[in-house]
Formats: structure tokens, C-alpha cells, sequence
């Protein structure tokens, strides 16, 4: 699956290089905690490269938008804009679900094929179109199905209440995204420091810490990877073939198969767990009484 | 792979809020005079109603009475400014723009920059036969919402149109095509079996009937262009 950088500085190697290219991301945040500076670094990134960018906000707060983000040091969005590469879309979340229910399999099909980056701020406002969780889910995840096609998408959330993730408008979409980020800003508490965790992230190694972030004019959000690195090394892996090949009472058949898993891994798979044992599930796994 | 994915977006997205067809009422544009409002609305949105007054040769509060019945069904939008436009006809945001260019000694100015790119205040108030003052309020007025931008040559300033007019008027025509459709089916919603005569991306021509009278609306999509006539 081919990569596409974040634009978020510290983020991509978090995610094992960047986001998938096509495939849907949610950013789930509290007021102030950088929701749309996100979105919006996120859609500069790909205007850099020369690539079409697309806004959608649900806020009906285009101007506000841009002018924070030109007070960001990114007026460059201006240019853009003129050039038509980057468009902001003012909509009410009604139009959007009306455009998503009616409107969105036809767009797709004109445009399949196309690789823009497409960011909706907030999808809140679609998700309470309907009171009804079946159709909630429903139209999240059509609309993340279809805008896939033609893009990588990013949607972002406003998280209500103790920032646990539990709240309904946040688990629908939680569970039909590909990635889930997660950004924690509790500006009541003594510390209100942000941090941000990357809660699911599909075909993608990536970090399971907390992570600190900054916004800094001139640059946006900056991440803390702290003492995260990812692991490349496979000596585990090599060690477990080593055992394999010693290992004499196997069939050919398992040990092909044991030893495909094995190519796929890195040390930092094991989280601790020793591989004699991992081998030995495995074998066990496959091993016929 | 072609460009332009986002526009294309944003006339769909567009195009839903007009879908459900609100009927206009039988007997509302079979008024003469209300025809004539909407129709310079059309071609001025956001023009004072003293100004459509002057134009259509009625009383100012005529002009309000008939704008209210437009409004209220619909058909056009008060703005903050107590002016009125055409709904879902131009971009909102475009408000100030009109009003700027709906007043009549600005639009003299900025209609002598575009004719003379270049030209100096007295240049500009010879060409008009008005005062320098009047000039030097209307170029300011201009320049303030960036109509137009001065450069300083020496002792003189001199004037140049931007092309913002001219990029509001590209972004305009997906909107306009977008409100010709909605337009017609909100006729036919109300009843008055329209057949659209002419349509182009400047102008469409309906006739309307209503039991044995029939009349014409013309209606101008191009108000970017005709503010300044």
C-alpha cells in the first residue's frame, strides 16, 4: 500500500511512514485541541506536491478557516485557492447528507481516479442529521466507502464529554475509518498539555503510545515522538528460523507456513514475548493431533 | 486524470440545496412591476431600494411592498444591509461588492479605471466632469474592497482595475446555471407550465401562463458583468 505524508511534522514515522494512500482517517478532539489545524495542514501538504485539495467544512466558517490559517504563516493557501487547486466548500451537515444520500455514488463515478485529499471539519454535524444509530452508521460509512475512491480523506470529529471516546458520534465513525487519532486537550485540568494517540491505524504498524504535541506558528502541529522508534530489525525473527530449522519432526507444509509469517515480522512484534514460545504456539497452531 | 475534482464538488453539493422545488405562487409574477423588480435584482443584486425605485419609476416603499412578496416566497434574500438579491443567486459573500458598484458615482470610477487602466484622480474627474473630491472618496471606497489598487508614480497616483470582478464572475457561473434549473422547477412547482424560450449562460427566457395570460420573464444571469452598466 503506498504511503502518503501527513503533513503533520513527527507524525508519519508514528505510522510507519504516513497514512495509506485512499483511506479514510478520523481525528477526534476536543474544542482547542487542534482539530482543524490538522485538517488543514494535512490538505497543504498534498498542495505542495502539486496535488488538488478539497475543504469541506460543516462549521460554515470558510473565512474563519482561512484566516487562521494564514495568521499560521501558511497565506501561501491563497495562492492555491486563486489557482483552484485548493477549494473550501462551505456546507450545513443537512446539504452534506442530502449531497452524500443522493448525490455522492454519481460524483464518485465521474471522478474515479482521481487523487486528491479531501478534509471534512467537523463531520459532527453529518453524524446528527439522524438520530438513529443504524442510520448514522449507515451514512458514515457510505460516505467514507465512496470519498475513498477518489482520495485520501480525513474527517474530524469534536469529542463531547470526559474525552474517553465513548460517546456515540464518535464510535460510529471510530470503527468504520481506517485510522483513528486520537488528540487529548483538557484545558480545564492544572496541566492542560496535548497529547495525542493513534488509536487504530489499519495495515500499519504504528505507535500505541501518548504522544505530546505543540502547535507552533509558522509550522502547525509538531509531535513528540519521545523515546518511540520503530524497530526494523528482525534478529527475533532470524533466530526463530534458526529454531525452526533445528526443529526435525515437521512437515514440509508447516514449516513453509510458519516460516512465511516469519518474513513479515520485525522484533518490535514481540512486544516482550520470548521466541521460543511464539514458535511454539504457532507449530502448535498447525500441528494436527 | 483532469483537474478541477473540487469545484466540481462544490456545484454538487450546491445543486441539492435548490433540488426540492419551493412552488411560486400563481399570481406572482404575472405582476408587471414585480417582473421589472426581479428582474433588475437579477441584474443588481443588492442594489438599494431607492436606487431600484428610481429604475423602475416607482415609489421607494412600492419597492419595498413588492420586495417583501418576493421574499416571502422565497424567491429573493434580505441581506444584513437591508438590501435584497435573488436567492441562492450570487455568493453572500459578495454582498459589499454589489452595494460598492450598485452606487452610481463609484461605479462611474471604477468603469473609467477599466476603460484607462493608469489613470490619475484629475484624469479620472475630467473624463467624468466631476470634482477630484468625488473621485478621491469613490477611488477610496474602490480600493478599500480591492476593486481596484493604486501605484504611486512620483506625485501622482495611478489607478488599476484587479481582476477580482473577473474572478467572482468565472467562480459565478456554475451558481447561475445552478439557479436558471432551480428557477424553472420552482415555476413549474407553482403551476405556470414554463417554457423556456432562450437560456444562455448570460440570460434565460421563460414564458409563464396562467390560465389565458401569458407573459415573459427575462431574466439576466450575468450580474457580475451588467452591475456595471
Amino acid at each position: 500500500m503506498r504511503k502518503v505524508r501527513t503533513g503533520i511534522f513527527g507524525l508519519n514515522p508514528l505510522l510507519d511512514g504516513g497514512l495509506n494512500e485512499r483511506s479514510t482517517t478520523v481525528v477526534i478532539g476536543a474544542s482547542g485541541a487542534g482539530k482543524t489545524t490538522f485538517a488543514t495542514q494535512f490538505i497543504r501538504r498534498a498542495l505542495l506536491d502539486g496535488q488538488e485539495g478539497i475543504f469541506v467544512s460543516l462549521d460554515e466558517n470558510k473565512e474563519q478557516i482561512i484566516r487562521e490559517a494564514v495568521e499560521m504563516g501558511w497565506s501561501d493557501i491563497l495562492d492555491y485557492m486563486d489557482d483552484e487547486l485548493l477549494v473550501f466548500i462551505d456546507a450545513s451537515g443537512r446539504e452534506f447528507s442530502n449531497f452524500i444520500r443522493k448525490e455522492l455514488p454519481a460524483f464518485v463515478e465521474d471522478w474515479r481516479g482521481a487523487n486528491t485529499r479531501i478534509a471534512i471539519d467537523p463531520l459532527t454535524p453529518v453524524v446528527w442529521t439522524t438520530k438513529d444509530a443504524y442510520e448514522q452508521r449507515d451514512l458514515i460509512g457510505f460516505m467514507l466507502k465512496e470519498t475513498r475512491k477518489v482520495g485520501t480523506v480525513l474527517a474530524t470529529l469534536e469529542e463531547h464529554g470526559p474525552g474517553d471516546l465513548m460517546g456515540q458520534e464518535t464510535v460510529i465513525p471510530m470503527y468504520l475509518a481506517d485510522c483513528v487519532i486520537h488528540m487529548r486537550y483538557k484545558p480545564m485540568e492544572g496541566n492542560p498539555s496535548r497529547r495525542l494517540k493513534i488509536v487504530k491505524a489499519r495495515s500499519t504498524r504504528h505507535s500505541d503510545q501518548w504522544h505530546p504535541y505543540h502547535i507552533v506558528k509558522g509550522l502547525g502541529l509538531i509531535i513528540d515522538q519521545g523515546d518511540f522508534r520503530r524497530s526494523t530489525t528482525a534478529k527475533i525473527p532470524a533466530q526463530m528460523k534458526a529454531l525452526l530449522e533445528k526443529r526435525e519432526a515437521l512437515s514440509p507444509q508447516i514449516r513453509e507456513r510458519v516460516g512465511k509469517a516469519l518474513d513479515l515480522l520485525t522484533d518490535d512484534d514481540f512486544r516482550g514475548m520470548k521466541p521460543e514460545e511464539v514458535l511454539s504456539y504457532i507449530i502448535e497452531e498447525f500441528t494436527e493431533e | 486524470m483532469p483537474r478541477g475534482i473540487g469545484r466540481a464538488l462544490e456545484t454538487a453539493i450546491a445543486r441539492k440545496e435548490t433540488e426540492a422545488p419551493r412552488a411560486v405562487r400563481e399570481s406572482l409574477f404575472m405582476h408587471p412591476r414585480r417582473r421589472e423588480l426581479f428582474r433588475l435584482l437579477c441584474l443588481r443584486p443588492c442594489a438599494t431600494a431607492g436606487e431600484l425605485a428610481r429604475q423602475a419609476h416607482l415609489s421607494a416603499n412600492a419597492v419595498r411592498w413588492h420586495l417583501e412578496q418576493l421574499a416571502a416566497a422565497n424567491l429573493v434574500a434580505r441581506d444584513l444591509e437591508a438590501t435584497y438579491h435573488p436567492r441562492d443567486f450570487i455568493d453572500p459573500a459578495d454582498g459589499p461588492l454589489f452595494r460598492v458598484l450598485a452606487e452610481g458615482a463609484a461605479r462611474d470610477v471604477f468603469r473609467q479605471v477599466l476603460e484607462a487602466p493608469g489613470s490619475t484622480q484629475r484624469e479620472i474627474a475630467e473624463a467624468l466632469g466631476v470634482s477630484r473630491q468625488s473621485v478621491f472618496k469613490s477611488a477610496a471606497v474602490l480600493e478599500a474592497h480591492h476593486l481596484i489598487t493604486a501605484i504611486e508614480d512620483g506625485r501622482f497616483r495611478r489607478y488599476y482595475p484587479t481582476d477580482l470582478l473577473s474572478r467572482r464572475r468565472e467562480a459565478h457561473r456554475p451558481r447561475a446555471k445552478a439557479f436558471a434549473t432551480a428557477f424553472v422547477k420552482q415555476l413549474q412547482a407553482g403551476g405556470l407550465t414554463p417554457v423556456v424560450l432562450r437560456r444562455t449562460e448570460r440570460q434565460i427566457l421563460v414564458r409563464i401562463a396562467r390560465g389565458r395570460n401569458a407573459e415573459t420573464l427575462d431574466l439576466p444571469l450575468d450580474p457580475y458583468a451588467t452591475v456595471l452598466q
